[in-house]
């Protein structure tokens, strides 16, 4: 047996295509597929929410409302707030549900509906209204929430979120690349949430003229958030990514509505909060 | 091609080698065969999404330790061996090698 | 935003620091790969005669590799959809190849003519950890013994 020295003439153990280029296909792939499964699934559920049945929703309220517990400091406070709620509901014409307010310890003005009827405001929210018709403005857009199923329909896309994230996950081993491209759908998919808002905006003006027949307040609680957020506006791109419309764009849709269906803006019904120092510490 | 796992070609006669030729791969089978693969790995038995993937890359590697002796010149690969070895979590690579040699 | 910026500058960079180093890599190999190419190794070892053996010994050549993380990246694509992982594929390939010549090169500076029963190995040095951003660590060990004749 003789040794013969050839050499071989290309490597046969390398896949054909360019990492590079595979890399690229990948990604286009992904994202395709990731953005179809989304967006099949979220059709599905805001199709199937109108048929949620109230127990699920009471359910779903379960499991939150041990999160949601308004300091006893502030029960009064809560109160006088669900009194003017209460004013409101004889105009609401959605699905019924135990409409509740409760006041959250938070450093930032917000609100949110979640399932069950259980509206939730920012103690910072509460103690920067200075009338009962911004009050009612906010109650109203959160009220049109409801009637819009939005509080189920953000939850539906939490669970489809975390669904291919957790499909991601088993397949590779948490890759990171995954979690930017659900978050680049999550992106994407704001659009979709922030005409939900520009809704709830129109609804609410209704809610509030109906109950007050003018429209005084409606643009001041807007007016405290753009001034509180006033930082963050300069920021460049930063509408893309926003789940609500730019504050600015939706004090000047409000006038503009204002302007156009010709509603007064006649002196508004005081009322202030002072929420009283909490003895407790937050539960963190 | 005739391929052995011992020193010869029985009834055959090795003229001239060219060394060692060697093939591998390395592959993985989609995110379903995997998530099928963790739940079937609670009650033990066959994994036939990884059966078939490992019998996919073992044959993928043959082909390519075959592919580098034609290169050569070879019609035998006598000596063949085997090794798997893991690379992450359901990927694995397969090596095929062995001696390139031309018989008679 | 700004971490996702991040992350796309830094996987471009290391693909093209981590392509730039496999490029010179085999550059490299077949350079050396043919100034050997007359020292024989194989798996078997019927290819000399007892006779003619002057010395027998072991050799072996090894190296440790890891994967980029850009390789990280597109193995993890791949995965997601199954089929061949051809960034691990040319890691393993160019380190098992490494792994021979550096065989090849002990044996041939002892002055031996041929290494026979060679053998690889692969073996996972540290388990990796993608949520951390490593890809883990392959020892490839080659070894084999190295036959020198008798002067004829």
């Amino acid at each position: 047996m003789r040794f013969v020295a050839r050499e071989l003439t290309e490597n046969v153990n390398i896949s054909p295509g360019g990492e590079g280029k595979s890399f690229i296909r990948g990604i286009l792939i992904l994202c395709a597929v990731f953005f179809a499964v989304y967006f099949a699934l979220i059709v599905m559920v805001d199709a199937l929410i109108s048929y949620v049945p109230e127990k699920v929703d009471r359910a779903l309220a379960g499991i939150f409302s041990p999160y949601i517990q308004t300091p006893s400091e502030w029960e009064t406070d809560r109160q006088r707030i669900e009194g003017v709620l209460s004013s409101m509901l004889e105009r609401y014409d959605g699905p019924v549900y135990d409409f509740r307010v409760d006041i959250l310890d938070h450093d930032e003005m917000n609100a949110l509906a979640f399932p069950g009827g259980n509206i939730v405001l920012t103690s910072k929210l509460v103690e920067s209204l200075e009338s009962e018709n911004e009050l009612a403005m906010i109650l109203g857009h959160e009220l049109s929430h409801y009637r819009q199923h939005d509080h189920l329909r953000g939850l539906g896309r939490m669970i489809v979120f975390m669904g291919l994230m957790t499909v991601w996950s088993a397949g590779t081993n948490s890759n990171p690349l995954g979690q930017y491209v659900v978050n680049s759908i999550g992106t994407f998919d704001l659009k979709y949430s922030r005409k939900q808002e520009r809704l709830a905006d129109e609804y609410g003006l209704k809610f509030l003229v109906t109950r007050y027949q003018h429209a005084g307040g409606a643009v001041c609680v807007f007016e405290k958030l753009q001034e509180e957020y006033a930082a963050q506006e300069k920021i460049p791109f930063l509408q893309f990514f926003s789940s609500h419309p730019l504050i600015g764009e939706r004090i000047r849709h409000l006038n503009e509505l204002i302007g156009s269906r010709g509603y007064e803006v006649r002196q508004q019904l005081p009322l202030t909060f002072d929420l009283p120092e909490r003895s407790e510490l937050p539960p963190s | 091609m005739i391929i052995t796992n011992i020193e010869t070609v029985p009834g055959r006669t090795i003229v001239e080698h060219y060394g060692i030729v060697q093939g591998s791969t390395v592959r993985a089978k989609h995110v379903g065969v995997d998530c099928v693969a963790g739940c079937q790995n609670t009650f033990g038995g066959e994994l036939k999404g990884y059966s078939q993937l490992l019998e996919e890359s073992r044959n993928e590697a043959m082909d390519r330790m075959i592919k580098q002796a034609q290169q050569l010149g070879a019609n035998a690969i006598v000596n063949v061996r085997f090794g798997t070895s893991m690379i992450t979590q359901g990927a694995s690579e397969i090596l095929a090698y062995g001696t390139a040699v031309r018989l008679e | 935003m700004a971490d996702f910026l991040f992350f796309v500058v830094f996987v471009t960079a290391v693909f093209f620091i981590g392509q730039h180093i496999q490029k010179k890599h085999f550059a490299s190999l077949e350079a050396r790969e043919q100034a050997l190419l007359y020292l024989p190794a194989v798996v078997g070892r019927k290819v000399f005669n007892d006779d003619d053996v002057e010395r027998a010994w072991l050799v072996h050549g090894t190296v440790v590799v890891s994967g980029d993380y850009f390789k990280m990246m597109l193995a993890g694509l791949i995965k997601f959809f199954g089929g061949r992982i051809s960034a691990y594929e040319s890691l393993l390939d160019r380190s098992r190849r490494e792994a021979l010549l550096r065989m090849k090169e002990a044996a041939a500076s002892e002055g031996a003519h041929m290494v026979v029963n060679v053998r690889f190995e692969t073996s996972k040095i540290d388990g990796g950890n993608p949520s951390q951003q490593t890809t883990g660590m392959f020892e490839m060990l080659t070894y084999g013994t190295a036959i020198r004749l008798k002067a004829q």
